[in-house]
């Protein structure tokens, strides 16, 4: 079975970043968001290992879509409690020196205006409903076809379509400046 | 036109989000291959099937429950046998009578069911 495992490890690999980037677009909390890559790896290979691997992507993202959303459940209830309770919020705790990325790119320049693109993306994908973003990643970013969006995001291709073209007008409006 | 300007638009969108992918941190790349690794650890062992997922808990509930009754049933027996003797032991050592008169008990206590029938 090592061939198996090889294959598996070369699919995981090309995924790994591009659902990281997926969850953290919903969550915006990076720890949150290794956690639901790590489950969907988890889960892919204890169930579906055996299957082909043609079929591993569209099982891959529909997984992760189903944790992303079980996590956007949870971090409603969460708030709830979080707002009752006035806890402090997790922004608050975070530590923007651990955080900051450093840079490997020898142009500074290049190094700003990438982050602004990424920072003002990110955060005109925030504003979006969880559906909208993710029906976009999934269609624009990942290429998936209007089926196989419908597929792992169980629902219709009607639905599909709508949260496509709404998402796009958001993200026009929002970023009509940064790229007109 | 506006077919151009939309696709230049969505491709700026996927150029961005590619780059992300390309400058994402070493610590969360790092954090991502050892997730995978954590995963591929699942390969070879193979799942429950789901009759085993529940008959392990059930027979192991099955097995506790067992030995509970057991253990209730051996430690309710001594008890009770424990407690008749030590009455009895208690009114020998409290009684006047000689320890002979209570190893002949029997044969008086027949000895009184004879009187008792004959008179």
């Amino acid at each position: 079975m090592p061939d198996k495992s090889l294959e598996m490890d070369r699919f995981l690999t090309s995924v790994e970043k591009r659902a990281f980037i997926m969850a953290n677009a919903a969550t915006g909390c990076k720890e949150e968001s290794l956690d639901i890559v790590q489950e969907s790896m988890m889960q892919l290979v204890q169930k579906y290992s055996n299957k082909k691997a043609e079929e591993w992507r569209p099982l891959f993202y529909r997984i992760l879509q189903s944790r992303i959303r079980d996590w956007f459940r949870r971090a409603k209830v969460r708030n709830r409690w979080r707002v009752w309770l006035r806890a402090t919020s997790v922004e608050e705790n975070r530590d923007p020196i651990a955080e900051y990325e450093e840079p490997r790119n020898v142009d500074p320049e290049d190094v700003v205006k990438r982050k602004n693109a990424m920072e003002k993306l990110q955060s005109a994908l925030r504003s979006l409903s969880l559906r909208q973003q993710q029906v976009f990643l999934l269609r624009t970013w990942e290429g998936m076809s209007i089926a196989e969006t419908a597929s792992v995001m169980k629902c219709s291709e009607g639905s599909v379509k709508t949260h496509y073209s709404r998402a796009t007008l958001v993200l026009r409006t929002l970023l009509k400046d940064e790229w007109p | 036109m506006n077919n151009n300007k939309d696709e230049n638009f969505l491709e700026n969108i996927q150029t961005v989000l590619d780059e992300r992918v390309d400058n994402l941190d070493a610590a969360t790349a790092s954090n991502l291959r050892k997730a995978r690794n954590r995963a591929l650890e699942q390969i070879d062992r193979k799942p429950l099937s789901s009759w085993k997922k529940w008959s392990l808990p059930l027979a192991g509930m099955a097995a506790a429950s067992i030995v509970i009754m057991l253990a209730i049933l051996i430690h309710k027996q001594p008890v009770e046998i424990a407690t008749s003797i030590g009455i009895e032991d208690v009114e020998i050592l409290v009684s006047n009578e000689s320890p002979d008169f209570y190893a002949d008990l029997d044969f008086y206590i027949w000895l009184t069911e004879e009187d008792d029938f004959a008179g």
